[in-house]
């Protein structure tokens, strides 16, 4: 009898390992997303965003084709009264301002980031990403890539409140 | 003939012929270049798959590989820098993923596969030696 169990174990311990994979596997995850330990946390000062919080931060940049297709959803937010500091992330002023008077102008403000820094202060890995600041200043929320639907939107403005 | 297809083969084994560095880039003080590389090889790209900003082409690298020279000029510590790192990217820009509740798993699992082989094989062992 013991040793059927001692046999048996291995077996046990390699399909434990096989269910703990499969489960992490099957979970749908966003694509590459990872978890941002600003969370929780205020604003980095190093960014010398003044602006008065609840507000959306947006790094993008005119040669970013994931950035003007979420372009739209910003709009909608600027329209619905959010307040949303862009920062031009590797972008020159002049790129930065004909990209706005053909797509429309989302920003309350546009900070620039010529050499990236700003964009490793928020840790991001490329744009366009955004960050949700609730009304103490506090980040509540990272959105990893382009705004895909409503609902991206929906729930990320869901953290605000 | 020979000598010259080994010494060849060894300049491609080494690692500053792997390295992405462009010489610009490079601090002028060879002793904190030198750890500048180290540490570097311990970052990950974030962007990539498993390499490390020091063996990477992408931009984000190059832009961690200019963060990780200044701060080294400035003088911070490689602790300092890695604290830096980690407050903004989290435990996912190290390699080697460090000890905490979140991985104790990963890094017992082999040791104690390890511990159960071997405890099997030797209670096998030793049951065979009684037989005979």
């Amino acid at each position: 009898m013991k040793k059927s169990w001692l046999t048996i174990l291995p077996l046990a311990f390699i399909l434990l390992l096989v269910a703990m994979f499969m489960d992490r596997l099957a979970t749908p995850r966003m694509s590459g997303a990872i978890d941002s330990p600003l969370i929780g946390k205020p604003v980095p000062p190093e960014l010398g965003i003044t602006a008065k919080p609840p507000y959306i931060i947006n790094l993008f940049a005119s040669w970013c084709t994931p950035c003007a297709i979420e372009h739209p959803y910003l709009l909608d937010m600027h329209k619905s009264g959010i307040k949303i500091i862009g920062i031009a992330y590797k972008d020159s002023t002049a790129n930065i301002s004909k990209y706005l008077k053909l797509g429309g102008d989302p920003f309350a403000e546009v900070k620039y980031d010529e050499k990236g820094d700003a964009g490793i202060t928020l840790g991001i890995t490329g744009v366009p990403e955004s960050f949700a600041v609730d009304a103490s200043g506090i980040i509540r929320a990272r959105q990893q890539g382009p705004f895909g639907d409503e609902k991206s939107v929906k729930d990320f403005l869901e953290t605000l409140k | 003939m020979k000598q010259l297809v080994f010494a060849l083969l060894f300049i491609c084994f080494t690692t500053s012929a792997w390295a992405v560095t462009h010489p610009d880039e490079r601090l002028k003080d060879p002793a904190l270049e030198a750890r500048a590389v180290a540490l570097s090889q311990t970052l990950r790209c974030v962007v990539c798959q498993n390499e490390s900003i020091e063996a990477s082409h992408a931009d984000i690298a190059k832009d961690l590989r200019r963060i990780v020279r200044t701060q080294i000029a400035v003088g911070k510590t490689d602790d300092e820098i890695r604290a830096f790192l980690q407050a903004r990217y989290g435990d996912y820009v190290f390699l080697e993923p460090p000890f905490t509740p979140r991985t104790w798993l990963l890094w017992l699992i082999p040791i104690a596969v390890m511990a159960c082989g071997c405890t099997m094989a030797s209670l096998h062992m030793l049951k065979r030696r009684r037989r005979k």
